[in-house]
């Protein structure tokens, strides 16, 4: 099972801030986005910085990056500056 | 045209003021800000000064866009012999005190000298005069400018400023000048406070056409996704996941780049738990500054330094506990960056058996105790009051002792953000992230990403960069006002998108043509209001022939003089430096490019510099910049 976090706009689009999934890698989680929650949220969720266990997916195989079984999938909003 | 600036030069030791106007060709050249003041730092300083000396110089001056009116002008700077390092030092602050300065009918203020007894230097409507700070000597930032008359700009100290913290802010309200020790220099002047009150209005040089353009900045401003939704939302705070997820966010004395519990000090979290709302510096439209709730009180919320220097790098998640040490440290008139990475120091000491303060990982229950005991220099902990580079020359540990220059680095991991490192290294103040080019921006915390680990194209784009934000600052303007030059459109195709991703190796491709910009500034003979819109508006500010190469210029010149200033007082290229933590030791464990390739990165950024090899200024180089006829 693989932990979602939703933060920002996302989470206002898809009602919630955490879920549980079972998924093998981030297109799969981004793939129940879109049948669940619509290609905006779809679109959203993409465009997001997203981490597995605090870890941006560009340090990994970005979306084929593979979860297991206990992992965190984070969708964090990419604004920032400073 | 804009008049020259007109500045005053007092002395407080003998209680002389003289006033003096900067020639138009020093105006041109060096405009205001930081650049003229190292230019006039240079002119009236000898080497070799104590910076705590009364004959040590400090300069407090505007740029000629403070009180223009046109966005996020109202920065006032302070430059002095650096208090930490020995070289020069620039802090800037965006307190009300430098356009009130401006309304009294100066530009800027060159202090020498030394009060007989603890005083208040009042500058109002022309007039200048010594008061004695009486009751007010002893007394906090915030106690301190409540009892002065509120209708001034104050530029205040606290305790820390008074016993000669070596990091001590200055505070104009609640902005700080934080960084390189300010407080501590008007503390050897005894000067307690400065207050600044005038009618006059700035004279613009074309008033109406920088409204018009003022109206367009500011529209632009609100529609970027940075100026306009990020730092309004979360402030700088919004870095600590990005900073995280990078593994670029200093854990544990920077022995890692990333913090399981990061997520409990976000901006996303401050924002959902103690953000009040969000206010600003004045003529600011982007807002990034955090109002909190603390015990029942409305106080200034931490930024992304503060999270992350007492939150990840001692090893805490208390997000409540930041919230108060940070208020304690501008209380106390503190940086924040420099006194918790000291701490961090003292605690790793301890760990390593060198040296014991009562300092631990992970343990913030005594902290707030403890900040009073360095800024008060109680015992022991005076030790603490003289910064991590001091602490390492006497116990040891240099090599995890993590600053440069004497200056502690900003909270950005430089081994997962190997530009940033370089910036750090050659920043003329030391290890500063703003004035070391700010690529971390470009690397690990924002939306398009260069090679974190590469060395590629980095000497250029810090060159670049740090020129750019050197006349920005000199100008009188925020530097988070710079950030829109990543077009708008990679947020909307997020970080991970393929353009966004192969736009970020193509930057990395481009040292070459950066250079060529360089070398060719003079021939940049257009206003852009995607990069650096602020030379177009210098312009109709000041008259002066600004266009966005001359600007660049400016930045590039207040760099070499910067330099310069620093090689005068023995902080040449040797002084390039990061501990060996950053250089040596791979940050993960298994991935040995996880360091700072500085030796990789040095030689061609002297060389886009056009410096020696050893970093110096060429003569040819002082001479293209216009500068040699001045020295
Ligand atoms: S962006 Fe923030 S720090 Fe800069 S001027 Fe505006 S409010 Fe002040």
């Amino acid at each position: 099972m693989i932990t979602i976090k939703y933060y920002a706009t996302l989470a206002a689009m898809a009602g919630r801030k955490t879920e549980e999934l079972e998924a093998s890698n981030v297109r799969d989680v981004l793939r129940h986005i879109k049948t669940v929650y619509g290609s905006a949220a779809y679109k959203e969720a993409r465009r997001m910085l997203i981490t597995v266990n605090k870890e941006s997916i560009l340090l990994k195989k970005v979306f084929a990056t593979s979860l297991k079984d206990g992992d965190e999938l984070a969708f964090f909003p990419i604004l920032a500056g400073g | 045209m804009m008049p020259n600036p007109v500045y005053a030069l007092v002395n407080l030791s003998s209680g002389q003021v003289e006033k003096l106007t900067i020639k138009g060709e020093y105006f041109k050249k060096y405009i205001g800000g930081k650049c003229l003041a190292a230019r006039l730092l240079l002119d009236y300083t000898r080497p070799g000064l104590d910076p705590l000396s009364p004959e040590a110089l400090i300069i407090i001056n505007t740029g000629p866009m403070n009180g223009s009116g046109a966005p996020s002008s109202s920065r006032f700077n302070m430059s002095f012999k650096n208090v930490l390092t020995g070289g020069i030092a620039s802090s800037n602050c965006g307190g009300n005190f430098g356009i009130m300065l401006k309304r009294a009918g100066f530009d800027g203020l060159l202090i020498t000298g030394r009060a007989a007894v603890p005083s208040v230097l009042e500058v109002l409507d022309g007039e200048i005069r010594l008061k004695p700070a009486g009751e007010l000597w002893g007394l906090d930032t915030e106690e301190t400018q409540a009892r002065l008359p509120a209708h001034c700009g104050k530029l205040v100290i606290g305790p820390a400023g008074e016993q000669l913290v070596r990091y001590a802010s200055t505070s104009s309200g609640e902005r700080m000048a934080g960084r390189c020790g300010s407080g501590a220099v008007l503390g050897s002047k005894n000067l307690k406070a400065i207050t600044a009150y005038g009618t006059k209005r700035p004279k613009l040089h074309n008033e109406e056409a920088l409204k018009q353009y003022t109206k367009k900045w500011v529209a632009f401003l609100r529609s970027h996704p940075i100026t306009g939704d990020a730092l309004p939302h979360y402030g700088s705070a919004g870095l600590v996941n990005k900073a995280n997820a990078s593994h670029a966010l200093p854990t544990k004395n920077f022995t890692y780049g990333h913090f399981a519990q990061a997520d409990a000090l976000s901006g996303e979290a401050l924002a959902e738990t103690s953000l009040v709302r969000n206010s600003s510096c004045i003529s600011c439209p982007i807002r990034c500054e955090r109002r909190v709730m603390m015990d029942g009180k409305e106080i200034k919320g931490p930024e992304f330094e503060t999270l992350g220097f007492f939150g990840p790098n001692i090893l805490s998640s208390d997000l409540d506990r930041i919230l108060k040490l940070n208020y304690i440290c501008d209380l106390l008139g503190m940086d924040t960056i420099s006194v918790a990475s000291t701490i961090a120091f003292a605690m790793e000491l301890k760990e390593d058996g060198k040296a014991d303060f009562g300092l631990d990982f992970g343990n913030t229950e005594n902290l707030a105790d403890v900040l009073g005991k360095i800024a008060r220099r109680e015992g022991s902990y005076s030790e603490l009051a003289n910064g991590t580079k001091a602490l390492s020359e006497k116990y040891g540990g240099k090599e995890y002792a993590i600053h440069s220059k004497g200056l502690e680095l900003a909270s950005y991991e430089p081994r997962r953000s190997v530009g940033m490192g370089l910036g750090y290294a050659t920043s003329n103040r030391g290890g500063c992230h703003l004035n070391g080019g700010y690529l971390a921006l470009l690397e690990s915390v924002g939306v398009i990403s260069m090679d974190a680990q590469s060395p590629k194209g980095k000497a250029e784009w810090t060159v670049f960069l740090q020129d750019s934000l050197e006349a920005i600052s000199a100008a009188g303007f925020c530097l988070f006002s710079a950030q829109t030059f990543v077009p708008a459109v990679f947020f909307r195709l997020g970080p991970a998108h393929w353009l966004t991703r192969l736009s970020g190796k193509l930057m990395a491709n481009m040292g070459g043509a950066l250079k060529l910009i360089l070398r060719s500034a003079k021939l940049l003979s257009f206003g852009s209001m995607f990069l650096l819109p602020h030379a177009e508006a210098l312009r109709l500010a000041t008259g002066l022939d600004i266009l966005t190469g001359e600007f660049i210029l400016i930045g590039e010149r207040s760099y070499n003089l910067e330099r310069l200033f620093n090689i005068r007082e023995g902080l040449g290229g040797q002084s390039d430096s990061l501990p060996a933590r950053l250089t040596h030791e791979a940050q993960q464990p298994g991935h040995p490019e996880t360091v700072v390739p500085l030796d990789k990165m040095l030689p061609p950024y002297y060389k886009a510099r056009r410096w020696s090899k050893d970093g110096v200024p060429t003569e040819k180089q002082l001479d293209w910049l216009e500068i040699i006829q001045d020295s």
